[in-house]
């Protein structure tokens, strides 16, 4: 089901009614349903799938839990991580992998191709298989009891709000939640409301307006565009996706709001961060800190963490007995498996190669940086670290690596600097958007505090904000367009 | 977010974002929401129910007027996909011997200073040609560019086949790079679908129509569920609310209002250059070559024009641009065998607008004619028709 459509509207509202009434095992009997029919509205064949993941991995952390043999814990933990990154291989990876095997045996003169089949991409499978195993891998550690009521941990992997697109959740951030619902306030409804009216005004106004400029720009022939082309295109794409998914997470965020049910923020205002460090702990904030604990540091052998929220931190040194060399080598493997999270092509590993070679440079000038100013290190480091930023989105929006290469070289050519190749709008509207992303970013902490005061006239100018917003949605809202994130 | 086992204690962080809301305002906030979203319905009824704004009018001035033409009250001069069938579907009945296509964009519907009875060029082609056995039949859009008529032009011939197709070429129309989504419908028939799927050019047309897409795009079946419960869902607000209408109504008059302040903070009027743009204008240029491959494969005779432009003031082109694109158009249309023909001064400066008519900076109209012009246009067409079909 997509959240930008009345249907979803209607669902939801039919679903919200009933989860206050009910007790708890009906209440938890209906999220469930209600999970299935909100997948069952793209394909209700791939309901199995989900069942799967899910049965695996009760069933896993139960084992682990019951036992006190390292071989047999061990055993459990890999049977789930083989069950579910399996599957999520086979229907992600199985046409990237036919098709680089079939180049390999082109080159070595010998026939290797893969059989040909139809695989269909289940929609939020990388999604809903992260958080799974994170649970098998908490319960391994010890982070986390297991839960050992079916019902309860299928809703866990399964809550429509997330089930999608994230945010990708720890057991214990939401169980506990799902289990015993809070007394019901009138303040679950309207802050919900809020959240979800934000994210569609992010999605069909803000993105899909948005998404014509850039369209129309990628489809053009590459060699019509300009160094300045790149450049805006790059921003416009990065507006797109940030306001496509941040959308996502707003409504997402807002349908559990109004169950009472809390999740942790998936952004924070990431196109104001001053390094790409600063980045990484605002943008796709639940994925990042995923990797973190459960690639990325374990890789460096730091300690992990276990809550969905801080980020993609670098380890300041791993520990003691590391060297950089493979510190930097643990960067590159985990931002470039996150990069073939998002899709399964080599465009996407040099997006992930991109941002960690950002990292690293900054990491290596950090004693230069430190002897500047706090003034020029805020300032200049936004100033170049959003252009950097916003260009590793060229190969997330092409179709290859190749054109990635070609735009990015534009840059690099005086001559491409001197004319402009697109609409006059298209420079205009990314300015544009641009100004009220960073206006909005001030205002928000003076908001906020106004907002605490809960004056009358804070009150009203609300009203004016949200009758705007309301207006917008209603007359924009047409679920024609999918959200980006449902094609990783 | 505090973690908490599942025996239920319910300790929590607030996030850094967030704001510890106060027990007393709890109504106040929900009904500030609710209250706003209910204003916005009413706004929306209020502002825009029972309207039906021509918004493509809007586009063509204030003293323009389009006019789809009529032979004997039947229609021959239609828009889009959307309602080809009005022309297509009687002109098959009558199933004439021959017939002409003529694509065009506003100005082969737009007349300056209508008076009742005048009549667009097309008609006045279907005057002639009619009583003679002869089909002519129009498609016309504002702004409408090379790739939208290859998008249509392959739409049509899927539905029948002609002998002449007149197509205008219009350098400011170059500039135009999408594909509005009633000639974009016209790729969902299949059959239109992989033609333009065998072309360079028609594959970038498919591009733009499809969604964002990377190298992971879902293949999702046609029609889902949701497909169809959405599309009940707002047909039956149509019928209750004219919900649709409603939105269109309100979704235009945004975007009219979003151009006329961006026309005044930056000082755009008619007479403001234009430039090119080269991605689009090659683009163009691919489709336009792709609509003579095409017709000569189907033997269609193809009479290009340089579409008439006003002379009696400067155009708001670049002159090097203007006649780069003329030489462009010209060796095109020799490689693939149409005709071309040079119109651009054949309406004179006070056939384009008059005193009274709008004729000040911000009223000049560089595109479209008056009547008068019009009867220049059909029988400048007429001659060569009359060549071609003796």
């Amino acid at each position: 089901m997509i959240f930008n459509s009345f249907v979803y509207l209607i669902f939801l509202g039919f679903v919200v009614s009933l989860y206050w009434w009910l007790p708890r095992r009906a209440r938890l009997l209906l999220l469930f349903t209600a999970s299935i029919v909100f997948y069952s509205f793209w394909r209700f064949d791939f309901v199995i799938l989900l069942l799967i993941s899910v049965t695996v991995d009760y069933v896993a952390a139960i084992v682990i839990d019951r036992n006190s043999s390292t071989l047999f814990r061990r055993l459990a933990l890999i049977t789930s991580l083989s069950i579910n990154l399996g599957l999520l291989a086979f229907f992600k990876y199985y046409y990237f992998l036919a098709e680089n095997v079939a180049g390999l045996g082109h080159v070595l003169g010998i026939d290797l191709s893969l059989p040909t089949l139809s695989v269909l991409l289940p929609i939020g499978i990388s999604f809903y298989t992260f958080q799974s195993i994170s649970y098998t891998i908490d319960v391994y550690r010890g982070f986390t009891k297991p839960c050992r009521e079916y019902l309860l941990f299928a809703n866990y992997v399964m809550y429509f709000p997330q089930l999608i697109a994230g945010p990708i959740l720890r057991a214990n951030e939401v169980i506990w939640q799902l289990a015993n619902r809070p007394v019901f306030k009138l303040d679950h409804i309207s802050l919900g409301l809020r959240r979800i009216l934000i994210g569609l005004f992010l999605k069909v106004v803000l993105a899909d307006s948005i998404s014509q400029w850039v369209d129309e720009g990628f489809a053009a022939p590459l060699a019509s565009l300009s160094a300045i082309d790149v450049m805006t295109l790059s921003y416009l794409f990065g507006f797109q996706i940030y306001f496509d998914f941040a959308a996502y997470s707003h409504i997402a965020l807002g349908s559990a709001q109004l169950m009472g049910i809390r999740f942790p923020e998936n952004f924070n205002h990431p196109y104001i961060a001053k390094s790409p460090r600063d980045f990484w702990k605002r943008w796709h904030i639940s994925l990042s800190s995923w990797i973190r604990d459960y690639l990325y540091l374990p890789l460096t052998g730091a300690k992990v963490e276990d809550r969905s929220t801080g980020g993609l931190q670098v380890a300041a040194g791993g520990n003691g007995a590391l060297g950089q060399g493979r510190i930097y080598m643990a960067l590159f493997l985990t931002w470039a498996i996150m990069g073939l999270w998002h899709g399964a092509a080599w465009a996407f590993v040099l997006w992930g190669v991109w941002h960690a070679s950002l990292i690293v440079i900054y990491r290596m000038s950090s004693s230069v940086r430190k002897k500047m100013p706090l003034y020029i290190r805020n300032i200049g480091g936004w100033m170049l670290t959003i252009p950097l930023v916003m260009l590793a989105w060229i190969p997330f929006r092409s179709q290859s690596v190749g054109d990635t290469l070609t735009m990015w070289g534009y840059l690099l050519s005086p001559q491409r600097w001197f004319f402009l190749g697109m609409r006059e709008n298209t420079y205009i509207g990314a300015a544009v958007v641009m100004l009220l992303i960073l206006l909005a970013s001030s205002i928000t902490p003076l908001v906020l505090r106004w907002k605490a005061s809960s004056s009358l006239i804070y009150h009203g100018a609300e009203f004016v904000v949200l009758t705007v917003l309301s207006t917008l949605v209603l007359i924009y809202l047409r679920p024609i367009s999918q959200f980006i994130y449902f094609q990783f | 977010m505090q973690q908490q086992d599942h025996n239920g204690s319910n300790e929590q962080n607030g996030i850094d974002s967030e704001v510890i809301l106060s027990a007393d305002g709890e109504f106040l906030r929900f009904a500030t929401v609710v209250v706003a979203i209910f204003t916005a319905v009413i706004i929306l009824f209020a502002f825009w129910s029972g309207k039906d704004t021509k918004f493509e009018e809007l586009a063509l001035g204030e003293f323009t007027s389009s006019v789809y033409g009529k032979y004997n009250n039947e229609q021959i001069h239609c828009r889009d996909v959307t309602d080809a069938d009005d022309c297509l579907e009687p002109a098959a009945a009558r199933s004439l011997s021959k017939s002409i296509l003529w694509l065009g964009n506003s100005q082969l519907h737009g007349i300056n200073n209508a008076k009742l009875g005048d009549q667009p060029a097309s008609t006045l082609l279907a005057n002639k040609w009619r009583p003679r056995g002869v089909e002519v039949l129009a498609f016309s859009q504002p702004n409408a560019s090379l790739r939208e008529h290859y998008v249509l032009f392959e739409y049509l011939l899927s539905r029948q086949n002609f002998d002449i197709l007149l197509l205008p070429v219009v350098f400011d129309d170059t500039r135009e790079g999408a594909i509005r989504s009633e000639i974009a419908l016209g790729a969902e028939d299949d059959m239109v679908h992989s033609q333009l799927s065998s072309t360079v050019a028609g594959r970038s047309i498919i591009k733009i129509i499809g969604s964002s897409a990377g190298p992971n795009r879902q293949q999702i079946p046609e029609k889902t569920l949701q497909d169809e419960s959405e599309s009940w869902i707002i047909s039956q607000l149509e019928i209750c609310c004219g919900w649709k209408t409603l939105r269109q109504e309100a979704a235009g008059s945004i975007k009219r209002n979003i151009y006329y302040t961006r026309n005044s903070i930056f000082d755009i009027n008619p007479t403001t250059q234009r430039r090119r743009l080269p991605a689009t204008y090659q683009s163009n240029l691919a489709a336009f070559e792709e609509i003579l491959q095409r017709a000569w494969d189907n033997g269609i005779h193809v009479v290009v024009y340089i579409a008439p432009l006003r002379t009696d003031v400067a155009p708001p082109y670049d002159p090097a641009e203007y006649i780069e694109f003329k030489r462009s158009i010209s060796e095109i249309v020799t490689q693939k065998g149409a005709q071309l023909l040079d119109l651009e001064k054949l309406v004179p400066g006070q056939q384009w607008g008059s005193e009274g008519t709008g004729d000040t900076k911000e009223g000049l109209d560089f595109m479209h004619f008056q009547h008068a012009g019009h009867i220049l246009l059909s029988q400048a067409i007429n001659n060569v028709i009359e060549e071609k079909l003796r």
